[in-house]
């Protein structure tokens, strides 16, 4: 079985991942459930990389002319919905950073005009 | 000239120099002068300190939107009625207090603009410009300058103007809230001094403020 490029690429994509998931997992970051998650994407995502067939079923009955086409709609669908998710929780964390430091201003300089 | 009714209000962020002047200036008029100061990293706090204002200083840089609004949320709590806004880096002139303290009394908000002579940075006179045509087109608002910061309001609209934006949209939100809510308002003339050419609102800040007025127009 020879290898092409785009499939190397997949493949060293799948190991990386599978590298920063099981860091993270060491340094107490993740959980376990998340590290398992995280882990069988990367499995998944390389068994792909190295077995592309696997996914002929479903790029023929969609009609995909390539695997690879069938792999590059699924992983922008990936990233919007993983940038719409980040986008979420930073302006949900920037509203809560702002309450706390705003809360905490007032209450001070409340603090220090009553001690004048 | 001194009244318990009304608070004007200073965001400044790293503003050592000028805001000691400012502050002094302003407390000519009113006894309530809040400097909120913005995680600024020199001697912003101390400075507003000495020259009389009462300081609230957030632990972190905000933003111009973010420091108003605990500004105006003070200012409340210790019982102003009228809100006056004003920059820290000293390019309004105090003298002008008079003038939006009168006009609050026949409206709801009272914005300064200032005259677009050849003493406005290039850019800024561009800016203005630009942001006054979206203005006028999104929001059918004809003023002169929607990114004046010194301006004014009666807090019965506090809430009506309230805004969202930590950065320098709070300028044009609070517009964009006076058109949604058809509130009655009057543009004045002010004098403005430029002191620091690269402070203020970018190219990239002027490029997002547009994209948030298109924002605020389609999901409001």
């Amino acid at each position: 079985m020879v290898l092409s490029g785009v499939q190397i690429i997949g493949i060293l994509f799948g190991l990386f991942l599978l590298y920063l998931a099981f860091i993270h997992q060491k340094r107490k970051e993740f959980t376990m459930k998340e590290w398992i998650a995280w882990s069988g994407l990367a499995i998944i995502f390389i068994i792909f990389a190295v077995f592309p067939q696997i996914l002929d079923p479903i790029t023929v009955r969609l009609k995909f002319f390539r695997t690879l086409d069938l792999m590059v709609i699924l992983g922008f669908m990936f990233m919007i919905v993983a940038i719409f998710f980040t986008y979420t929780l930073s302006r949900r964390n920037q509203k809560n950073i702002e309450t706390i430091i705003r809360s905490e201003a007032i209450r001070e300089t409340l603090k220090s005009i009553k001690k004048r | 000239m001194s009244s318990l009714r009304f608070a004007v209000i200073i965001p400044a962020y790293n503003e050592e120099s000028h805001v000691g002047d400012i502050v002094k200036k302003a407390l000519e008029y009113t006894r309530t002068v809040i400097v909120v100061d913005d995680g600024s990293s020199d001697k912003t706090s101390r400075t507003a300190d000495n020259s009389g204002a009462i300081v609230v200083r957030h632990s972190v840089n905000l933003g111009k939107g973010a420091a108003l609004k605990t500004g105006c949320e003070l200012a409340f709590s210790l019982g102003a009625e009228k809100i006056i806004f004003m920059d820290a880096d000293g390019q309004h002139n105090a003298k002008n207090i008079s003038k939006f303290i009168e006009l609050l009394e026949k409206y709801d908000v009272v914005i300064g603009y200032r005259s677009l002579n050849f003493k406005m940075p290039l850019v800024f006179r561009l800016g203005n410009w630009m942001m006054a045509t979206a203005t006028r087109f999104l929001y059918n608002i004809d003023l002169k300058d929607t990114q004046c910061g010194f301006r004014a309001f009666n807090k019965r609209v506090y809430k009506k103007i309230s805004w969202e934006s930590l950065d320098y949209s709070v300028e044009s939100e609070i517009i964009a809230n006076i058109g949604k809510h058809n509130l009655k308002y009057t543009a004045v003339p002010i004098e403005t001094i430029y002191k620091d050419n690269y402070k203020g609102t970018t190219i990239f800040d002027g490029m997002m403020i547009l994209a948030n007025m298109v924002k605020w127009k389609l999901i409001r």
